[in-house]
């Protein structure tokens, strides 16, 4: 009984103490109370502000962008060349299609399939595994037409009565606007237009120089929630691009690419690059550089190379070749120009009273400079004998022009060559121009004056070339080449226009007439006579240039034209890189004067230039007709110097002597080749044969 | 009010419930201002619930009151469960074998979750499919842990009760269900929870503090070692608990991804202020804080109701644990009184981890707010308990 006692004494005892240690529970529960409504307060006296404003962007709870439509590319007369189309991104709702039992899926599904090239099994897929997801993209790229037929499904079925049976319940579908940039004309001036893609928006030409104007501005829509906790929706509109009007002409762009490829088919070459410029502005007609590719599908190689060559190619080889077709010959390659940049020489005398219309010269066939021969074309005929200035740029003779480059000296004729604009980019409106190479007036020796003056050992670029002689045939305005006539904005409205600006002036109108008449002489009686047209008049000038390195044997010809001669209203430079190059033969400058012949058939009737029909044209004498490039001839007895057809290879003599290996001047000619040279003058024998 | 009761149950006799009349007074004598705050609690927390999951039920369910309706739905159940419990004589609990019985049936319940009845949700195996509501056993063992380890501490009869003996009941009723806890359903904040349950009410039964107070060391330097660790540690190298951890100290630094739900609970709570933004009002809880109306949902009262809304919740509860204390200082024998501790010590356990959490006190871990977050079992078995407390304080004695 006592033991009883004691179990419910110590169990009283017990109770007793855990009282109090419940107390001391409490206790601690009331501390640890505070601490916890301290820490309440000091987040909000310590970061309230701080987050509050967080808090507060948070009101702006979805935010939607709306793609503002990137501005349209067009031609001078407002054919448009790249636009963007609107088009629809088929999007689904899975969370909205089966909200509510599932009532809208059935019939959702079923319009979908019915309207849209949409499998069923997708869509089922889709609502499977994202059930919960409130935005799954199916389908990209549709027309207005093609999502029509839908919503006014949709439409019809929100009107009807829910009793109604028919009645479908469709719902957890919607488009969302998208733009595809599209080239009307596929490949037409595809280096000068390039084209945009969606991700980094223009990527080469003209879409990525005017980049920022196409760009239209992105418009947002977004939801917040109000001081009531209202959703609000406010919608800010997106700015269209602006337009740009480009200089081009899209029927001269058309003529020449039509020739352009109707050679290359026959004879392809490597590169064919054909500028077409109004001399009295600066504005570019036409320009293009083949091969050309499809701006649509511009990562296509199939329509340039054959299948088996792509096949060969690996992921670098494929990213080059890509990027090789898509540079722009026009801007972005320098070569040495050869015989077309005589004029310049002439023009820098003529200016610098170092020479003047009637001088006299002597041509012997070559030159003695710093211990070099340096050659004339004609150096197997014994050379042009006496002959005058007019002569001496028409037939282009080298060594009259050693001489006048020689008395010009080398500071005169480097700050001539830079007031033509070589040595430094021109500015035209395209990426990836290239400033050419030329000298330094301290570091030019004799040898280095005597090429120059005739195109050799410095390296240019097209636009500067036809810049150049905009300004030497208008009467010395020279003008900033461009490509962009005018801005509008999406409606229309003109907010820039770029007005032809004469950059500097470069020569008189006196030296421009003089240089205008001994190019008119050069097509009517000497070298240039296969580029013209008959009934209309024509001045201009021929390039044979030897790519480097020489022991290549490959060619750059080139011919400068322009008509009509009195009042110039086109300037147009084609260039053929490696004519017939795929096949390996050698350069014929031929070519480069067809296809200036027959483009500008079609083009100056185009360009409605007046024909000069009652003007007698005198053809000129055969013996001229050997080498209508004006190139240098390889004499029979070549000792000391290996001559080439081509001129510039006189370079090679003094790379050699200075041992210098600069890439652009440097070469190591191999040793005579007289089976090549047989087979030149066979060429030229054969082309007299036609002639006759 | 006390003494309100005091006076009924002054006519109380042991065999009272064969007299119609002292029986029914026998039911109305009981802690009204414990059963008024649970019910304010509810009713606060049904609100609170309302006005946190508005959005998201519009997200779920298409309408403002999906979540609302669910909740409401088990405080009707949780109100039957409450009602059962305040007419079973808690010394029932404690008769025979019924305290292992439950205990073993509370964890068999945490093996089902292994059969086909098993759900997992969100990655968590932790609900059972009962085909009329879902049931989360570890709420179960809660109280079967409150239980058993009432039944255990009362079997000694000595003066004092050593402390090897406490400390074997708390291993027994705590750490292996927790273990289970956790291994089962990875649910490391109820395995806590039960733990500390357990824990706390052998602090309660045992004489001294000594080793409680050597506990708190021990878990105070392992606290510092790991933080120290994990401000060392590679961050993205360490491990999921450590870096809880990292998050924890440096919750900015993760605030897109495993810092989220800390950030935007601390953006909630800052932006509060005094008075808050008024009830309904708060930004963080579309969509911004996830699940507001669950273990976040303190985070919204602070957003919504600021400062003085922080201090009435605590406040609400700190008056409830009070009730639950007077009632335990009362409870005529130590089984009823360790009952109202557990139910004390599990209220107050995932009050203040819950609010921790909220506020960054602590590393983050799910853990709801009593009454107040959403979630069906967590309130059906904790109205149960209210109803356990409810039935010790009908049986006070006047002393």
């Amino acid at each position: 009984m006592s033991r009883k006692n004691d179990i419910q004494k110590n169990k009283e005892t017990m109770l007793g103490r855990m009282k109090t240690k419940a107390g001391v529970a409490f206790f601690v529960a009331i501390i640890i109370a505070v601490i916890l409504i301290i820490r309440v307060v000091a987040i909000n006296v310590t970061s309230g502000e701080e987050y509050s404003k967080i808090v507060l962007n948070h009101q702006a709870t979805t935010s939607k962008t709306i793609t503002g439509k990137r501005g349209e590319i067009r031609d001078r007369n407002g054919t448009i060349l790249a636009y963007s189309k609107k088009v629809y991104n088929l999007i689904i709702d899975p969370n909205r299609m089966l909200s509510e039992d599932g009532k809208y899926k059935g019939d959702t599904i079923e319009a979908l399939v019915s309207n849209f090239d949409i499998k069923r099994e997708d869509i089922e897929d889709k609502l499977n595994k994202k059930p919960s997801s409130k935005y799954e993209k199916m389908l990209t790229n549709l027309e207005e037409s093609q999502i029509e037929p839908f919503l006014k499904l949709e439409e019809e079925n929100k009107e009807k009565d829910s009793e109604d049976e028919t009645k479908k319940n469709i719902a957890g579908v919607w488009f969302e606007d998208s733009f595809i940039r599209s080239y009307p004309f596929n490949s037409l001036a595809c280096d000068a237009i390039g084209f945009a893609s969606v991700v980094n928006g223009g990527e080469i030409g003209l879409e990525i120089k005017y980049d920022n104007e196409l760009t239209g501005v992105d418009g947002v829509s977004y939801t917040y929630i109000d001081e009531n906790m209202e959703m609000e929706k406010v919608v800010k509109e997106p700015v269209d691009g602006n337009n740009i009007i480009t200089t081009l002409d899209y029927g001269v762009q058309n003529i020449l690419e039509k020739y352009i490829k109707e050679y290359n088919k026959k004879k392809p070459s490597a590169n064919t690059a054909v500028i077409a410029m109004d001399p009295n502005s600066g504005e570019i007609l036409g320009m293009a550089s083949y091969p050309f590719f499809d701006l649509n599908n511009p990562r296509d190689l199939t329509g340039v190379y054959k299948p088996e060559e792509l096949k060969k190619m690996n992921e670098d080889q494929r990213t080059d070749t890509l990027y090789a077709l898509w540079s722009n010959f026009c801007t972005s390659r320098v070569y040495e120009p050869g015989s077309t940049f005589k004029s310049i020489t002439v023009a820098s005398a003529l200016e610098a009273a170092k020479a003047k219309d009637g001088d006299r010269f002597s041509c012997s066939g070559s030159k003695y400079v710093e211990g070099y021969d340096v050659g004339c074309w004609r150096i197997d005929r014994g050379g042009h004998g006496e002959l005058d200035l007019e002569e001496a740029l028409a037939d282009s003779c080298n060594v009259a022009l050693m001489d006048i480059g020689l008395s010009l000296g080398a500071e005169t004729m480097v700050k001539y060559q830079s007031m033509f604009g070589f040595g430094n980019k021109t500015g035209i409106d395209l990426p990836g121009e290239e400033r050419g190479i030329i000298y330094d007036p301290d570091n030019m020796t004799d040898i280095d004056v005597a090429t120059n003056s005739f195109g050799q050992s410095i390296n240019v670029n097209m636009i500067q070339m036809v810049a150049a002689y905009s300004s030497l045939i208008n009467g010395g305005n020279y003008y900033q080449p461009h490509m962009v006539k005018a801005i509008t904005d999406s409606k229309g409205n003109v907010v820039k226009t770029i007005n032809p600006s004469v950059v500097r002036r470069t020569v008189t109108k006196e030296t421009s007439d003089t240089i205008r008449r001994y190019l008119e002489s050069g097509v009517e009686q000497y070298a240039v006579q296969y580029s013209k047209v008959e009934g209309y008049s024509m001045g201009g000038k021929t390039a044979t240039a030897q790519k480097i390195p020489r022991k290549d044997k490959k060619w750059l010809v080139s011919v400068m034209s322009f008509a009509p001669v009195d009042n110039p209203k086109i300037l147009l430079y084609v260039l053929i890189d490696e004519p017939d190059g795929t096949t390996g033969g050698s350069g014929d400058g031929m070519d480069s004067q067809t296809l200036t012949k027959a483009i500008m058939t079609e083009l100056l009737p185009y360009l409605t230039v007046s024909r000069t029909d009652d003007k007698d044209v005198v053809m000129p004498e055969k013996e001229e007709e050997e080498n209508p490039d004006g190139g240098v001839e390889t004499p029979d007895n070549a000792e000391e110097y290996d001559y080439e057809k081509e001129e510039e290879q006189e370079i090679e003599d003094y790379n050699t002597r200075e041992e210098t290996t600069t890439e652009t001047e440097t070469s190591v000619e191999d040793q005579t080749d007289e089976a090549n040279n047989d087979e030149d003058e066979k060429d030229i024998q054969d082309e007299e044969d036609e002639e006759e | 009010m006390v003494s309100t009761q005091s006076q009924v149950s002054k006519f109380k006799k042991p065999k009272v419930k064969k007299v119609a009349g002292t029986r029914t007074r026998d039911v109305f004598s009981f802690d009204y201002s414990f059963l008024f705050i649970v019910i304010f609690i509810i009713a606060f927390g049904l609100i609170m619930i309302y006005s946190a999951s508005e959005y998201s039920s519009q997200q779920d369910f298409g309408n403002t009151w999906g979540y609302f309706r669910k909740q409401l739905f088990s405080v009707i159940i949780g109100a039957g469960a409450m009602a059962l419990a305040f007419f079973i004589n808690y010394r029932v609990y404690n008769r025979g074998r019924v305290p292992w019985i439950i205990f073993i049936v509370s964890l068999i319940s945490m093996f089902a979750l292994f059969s086909p009845l098993g759900i997992t949700i969100n990655g968590a195996r932790r609900w059972l499919d009962l085909k009329v509501t879902t049931l989360q056993p570890a709420e179960f063992v809660k109280i079967g842990v409150i239980i058993l380890t009432a039944s255990l501490i009362c079997l000694s009869t000595a003066k004092f009760v050593r402390f090897k003996k406490i400390f074997r009941i708390w291993v027994f009723t705590g750490i292996i269900p927790a273990a289970i806890v956790y291994l089962v359903s990875s649910n490391l904040s109820s395995a806590i929870i039960v733990v500390l349950i357990s824990l706390l009410m052998t602090f309660v039964a045992y004489s001294g503090y000594k080793p409680y107070v050597f506990l708190i060391a021990i878990g105070i330097v392992i606290a510092l070692a790991a933080v120290m660790y994990a401000n060392s540690a590679d961050p993205d190298s360490g491990s999921f608990r450590l870096n809880r951890i990292a998050v924890w100290l440096h919750p900015e630094d993760y605030a897109e991804t495993t810092g989220y739900q800390t950030v935007q609970s601390l953006y909630a709570i800052g932006s509060g202020g005094f008075f808050g933004k008024g009830l309904g009002r708060s930004m963080q809880k579309l969509s911004f804080i996830p699940e507001a109306q669950n273990d976040m949902i303190f985070a919204v009262i602070c957003e919504e109701l600021g400062i003085f809304g922080a201090i009435l919740v605590v406040s609400l509860f700190i008056f409830l644990l009070w009730r639950i204390l007077v009632i335990a200082r009362r409870a005529p024998d130590r089984f009823g009184m360790l009952i109202c501790m557990g139910v004390f010590f599990h209220i107050a356990i995932q009050v203040f981890l819950n609010i921790a959490v909220a506020t960054n006190l602590i590393p983050n871990t799910g853990v709801t707010l009593p009454f107040i977050s959403y979630g069906g079992s967590s309130i059906l078995f904790l109205m149960y308990e209210m109803g356990m407390v409810l039935n010790v304080s009908r049986q006070i004695k006047e002393q």
